[in-house]
């Protein structure tokens, strides 16, 4: 037995030789993966990073045998020997779900939501075992979900995938994968669309379900901190095509493809102080309908020469480097002179700001909240849509932002950030509590037009999505001049200022008839922030403005942001679940769990010492993109997950996930329990201006 | 009539202005270092719209077909309201180049006089009906709380109010030369109902995108934000109806007319000569051919026009031309 095990462990389970993959389109065929090669072995992991685009779930997919019949697929994919190309679909899915099982990105879309669970696990567990009783599938359907970390299994196995958060679903999708036994699992940025401290549970949840089937992984992902911690190699793609393999390390520690380079370069890193700008890389994606000669990543790369621009390199084995591949025609050079990204890729100095000498209490504060309360009704389902409760969306928040500083609201999803956004905007004056802008408290009393159009002036708001804030039918020119007009500026002053900000955001003024569908996303997002800009406000509000956006394009528009923010001094209340990304541009942050603030203070003390147990699980839970880090990191992993935001705390909210809670005595659980924290200076030697905390015992 | 005109001709206008003002913006562009090219949205959409074929030739057509219901009495020595009763229902001689009806009219007098009531009557009607209800349906979306519930009432009691009856009575209660001026009136208040309806369930999605938000926050005016966002966006929709809606105004004015309460002769429409001629179809056949080419042509046109319209204001169609 053991025997034949270590000969298994020796073949690969899944080999993968040069497969092509093109599509039909409009635009002429789009050749998403263009020549793949690996192989998986047993227990390990590989990795498959790349921006959106590059052909990484078009792999995945054809793998499977999911793709459209409008796919046309090349090359071979060999699972335990057997050619998986030349299946048809009967036959691929007798060895879908038992020999190679998928996780996809949501979990929301990928569960029936008209069948419970115990029915969509056993569906799976059956088909491919006609023969099981139904104790036995209720058995394994329990150790199964035992084993993912979903509580009360009896109970939820009846339960609908409505009634499961969006980190549960993601367990009983890793369950339903690892339910036969699978060689190989495949998961699809099985973490995208969770929430950082969820997005740990069940990478943890992963590895687990790996050594327990010793199944090979094959882990999809953009997010370079994730995979830096999952994978043992990598591959990275460009274009449809591998341009970068190597383990894990070696690819961390010396790059040798330029856009590997980049892609490092580009991502904010949530274990450093922003002292450094971000390395975007120039330029934008290529359309894969339309492959410039020579390699694709040649009219971005910095190192390109001729040569680059007239044959595509083949990926090879790098001279000095063990066991490290590149396409690339200097890796050899780069390797052997050891370049890293600061050689390869141009850096500009900061702008430096209007305000770095003027410390921050004697700058005029901007935006002032003092206990701000949203609620929202939850009525019934019936007739007579009685109300039955308070969603309390946010909860005594209070903050201020002070001139040409960044100040950050971060929190998982729910906890109220976008909603204190839209409180500030909507200009009305909050439920309880009180608001005031540039020295304007907003009350319920009428303010007169001519005051409200002054304000709004003031403070404007950018959006996550600039394809959904961009009105689709105004060319460029009259969505910038929308604010202006508003404003009422003659139109010489409209046409003049256009022309400054189409500079001042880096892109040509000659582009301004154009239609927003016809920029690229980086660029939509910079036109968003321009017309945000355009009326020159003291105050900009920024909900999620980088989380759309590729990793090397949103390098490009944090620096933008930063350089922006230098030279107007214009104050940002930045929305970001990001962390990493928080931590490179704000200069303050504050933390919101179930719409109250629990910490408050400078960044680089919020992130070296957090005080809040909450501060200190996310701030844990952030993945960094430096595997010898990830490894030795210790993480607190939270427990369980939000709760539902129509329960009502006399308390503090987080008791119920604490892991200070069990090290406490009764007495002062039930303070934690029966009293609420108030914010308050920590006990611990107060570091840095204004760091305060929620929490009676931190 | 005259009002439909102006539709087109600012059409034109613009048309011919178009490069016009693209060379102004490149001769300024050396001159001061802090200009642009920049091309107007109309221009932008005029020059979109030219660069369709089918949309060009539909309003080739219906410019024709205007000149036509203008003009073209001044070709035949016939007027519409003078029978000749030495040719009764003749086919087409030279002298009646489309032929008689029975009652001896020159048939291409009427043609003539006929088009220009249903253009009017068609152009205005569904171009007045869009309009109301576009601005009716998505303020009532856009505007929610006590003011959508009450909009709604007042829309839901006018939809049950009998609008043939009304507009009959209207229109046979009108003396003298205005009656299709009645008609045209009562065809409008009671036509806009259901499509604005139908647009305020199309606005309330629409109301939550995230320009609109943006909209309001930058403190852009409620009617600007309808005008500007709202309306635009549901712009395949409207043309869409107008479109439907010229053909909708013809129909029920026929079907007036043959109750004898639309238009009433001497004065004529086509939908009154299609009427005639389909009694005497097998007998005089041109009579009810030559109102039905040119209802044909002018539906043809209209809807070529309203599917040019439609790609010129949409930046996901193909009118943007050929990327550099």
């Amino acid at each position: 037995m053991t025997n034949q095990k270590e000969t298994q462990e020796k073949k690969p389970v899944l080999r993968v030789r040069d497969l092509h993959v093109s599509f039909a389109s409009e635009a002429g065929v789009v050749r998403a993966v263009r020549g793949v090669n690996f192989d998986l072995y047993r227990g390990k992991t590989l990795g498959i990073v790349g921006e959106s685009g590059s052909g990484k779930s078009v792999t995945s997919m054809a793998i499977m045998g999911l793709l459209d019949k409008n796919a046309s697929v090349k090359g071979s994919v060999r699972y335990r020997g057997e050619e998986l190309l030349d299946k048809d679909d009967l036959a691929m899915s007798k060895i879908r779900g038992k020999g190679i099982a998928m996780v996809f990105q949501d979990p929301l879309s990928a569960l029936t939501p008209v069948f419970s669970i115990g029915d969509q696990i056993k569906e799976a567990l059956t088909i491919h075992n006609p023969g099981m009783s139904a104790e036995q599938i209720h058995d394994r359907s329990i150790e199964l979900m035992n084993l993912v970390g979903i509580p009360e299994p009896e109970k939820r196995l009846t339960a609908f995938p409505h009634q499961f958060s969006g980190g549960m679903r993601q367990r009983v999708m890793i369950a339903m994968a690892i339910a036969n036994d699978p060689d190989v699992i495949i998961a699809d940025e099985p973490t995208t669309a969770l929430d950082v401290t969820i997005q740990a549970q069940i990478l943890e949840v992963l590895k687990k379900a790996q050594r327990e089937t010793g199944a090979a992984v094959i882990f999809i992902t953009h997010d370079l901190g994730v995979i830096a911690g999952m994978a043992d190699d990598i591959i990275v793609m460009y274009a449809g095509r591998p341009v970068e393999y190597a383990d894990v390390d070696s690819i961390f520690a010396h790059p040798a493809m330029p856009y590997t380079m980049g892609l490092l370069g580009a991502v904010p890193r949530s274990d450093r102080g922003s002292d450094k700008r971000l390395v975007p890389i120039p330029g934008s994606p290529v359309n894969l309908a339309d492959l410039p000669q020579g390699c694709p990543f040649a009219p971005r790369c910095p190192m390109a020469t001729d040569a680059c621009r007239h044959e595509e390199p083949e990926l090879k084995p790098i001279s000095g480097l063990e066991g490290q591949l590149a396409a690339c025609l200097r890796a050899d050079e780069i390797a052997s002179k050891g370049l890293t990204f600061h050689d390869v890729y141009q850096v500009d100095d900061r702008t430096p700001s209007k305000f770095a000498h003027i410390p921050r209490s004697q700058r005029r504060k901007v935006l002032e909240l003092k206990d701000v309360c949203k609620t929202f009704p939850v009525t019934s389902g019936g007739f007579f849509r009685r109300n039955v409760g308070k969603v309390h969306a946010v909860d005594g928040v209070s903050f201020d932002v002070c001139e040409g500083e960044t100040v950050a609201l971060v929190g998982e999803s729910g906890s109220g950030k976008s909603t204190t956004l839209t409180q500030v905007m909507n200009f009305t004056e909050p439920e309880s509590g009180s608001i005031t802008v540039l020295g304007t408290t907003l009350s319920k009393k009428h303010m007169s037009r001519e005051k409200r159009r002054e304000l709004r002036a003031q403070v404007q708001y950018v959006f996550q999505d600039p394809m959904s804030s961009l009105d689709p039918r105004l060319p460029i020119y009259d969505v910038l001049a929308e604010p202006l007009k508003a404003q009422h500026k003659s139109r010489e002053e409209i046409r003049q200022r256009i022309g400054e900000l189409m500079r001042l955001v880096e892109l040509n003024p000659d582009q301004v008839d154009r239609f927003p569908t016809q920029f690229s996303g980086g660029q939509r997002q910079r036109i968003a922030i321009a017309r945000a800009l355009a009326v020159n406000p003291k105050l900009v509000l920024l909900d999620e403005p980088v989380s759309a956006l590729d990793v090397s394009i949103q390098a490009g528009v944090i620096n933008l942001l930063e350089d922006l923010q230098n030279k107007l001094g214009v104050a940002y209340l930045f929305v970001a679940h990001n962390l990493s990304v928080v931590r490179h541009i704000s200069s303050r942050i504050a933390v919101m769990y179930l719409g109250r603030l629990v910490e408050v203070g400078d960044t680089d003390d919020v992130f070296d010492h957090p005080l809040h147990p909450y501060t200190k699980a996310l701030m844990s839970a952030v993945p960094v993109p430096d595997p010898q880090r990830e490894r030795s990191r210790q993480r607190v992993v939270l427990q369980g997950e939000l709760p539902s935001a129509t329960e009502t705390f006399a308390g503090c909210p987080f008791v119920g996930r604490c892991p200070l809670m069990p090290t406490l005595t009764k007495e002062q659980q039930a303070r934690c329990m029966g009293e609420r924290p108030s914010m308050r200076v920590s006990n611990e030697a107060s570091r840095g201006d204004g760091h305060t905390v929620a929490c009676h015992f931190a | 009539m005259s009002s439909a005109l102006e539709y087109d001709e600012t059409v034109e206008c613009e048309a011919q202005k178009g490069p016009e003002r693209e060379d102004l913006g490149s001769d300024d562009a050396p001159a001061a270092n802090d200009s642009f090219k920049r091309t107007g949205r109309l221009t932008l959409y005029v020059r979109r719209f030219m660069r369709r074929k089918s949309a060009v030739v539909g309003l080739v057509m219906l410019v024709v077909l205007i000149f036509f219901a203008i003009f073209g009495s001044k070709l035949s020595k016939w007027s519409y309201d003078e029978p000749d009763f030495t040719a009764l229902g003749s086919g087409p001689t030279a002298d009646h180049w489309f032929g008689t009806t029975v009652g001896g009219s020159d048939l291409y007098a009427m043609v003539v006089r006929g088009l220009g009531r249903s253009l009017s009557i068609g152009l205005l009607s569904s171009i007045g009906t869009t309009v109301i209800a576009a601005i009716v349906g998505t303020a009532v979306a856009y505007f929610g709380g006590w003011f959508e519930k009450v909009g709604m009432w007042v829309l839901d009691m006018l939809l049950v109010v009998p609008s043939f009856l009304l507009i009959a009575l209207i229109v046979s209660s009108a003396t003298g030369g205005s009656d299709w001026l009645w008609l045209v009136f009562g065809l409008t208040a009671f036509g806009w109902i259901g499509y604005a309806r139908t647009l305020r369930t199309l606005t309330l999605s629409l109301r939550e995108r995230e320009y609109v938000h943006a909209a309001k926050y930058m403190g852009v005016s409620s009617f600007h934000i309808i005008v500007r966002h709202l309306v635009p966006n549901l712009g395949s929709v409207l043309i869409i109806n107008t479109v439907l809606g010229v053909i909708g105004a013809v129909n029920s004015e026929t079907a007036l007319s043959f109750l004898g309460l639309g238009i009433k002769a001497p004065d004529t429409s086509l939908g009154t000569l299609l009427n005639a001629g389909q009694t005497v179809v097998m007998t005089s056949p041109w009579i009810l051919l030559f109102p039905s080419i040119v209802l044909i042509v002018l539906t043809f046109s209209v809807q070529l026009i309203g599917d040019g319209l439609r790609d010129a204001i949409d930046p996901y169609s193909r009118s943007a031309g050929k990327a550099e």
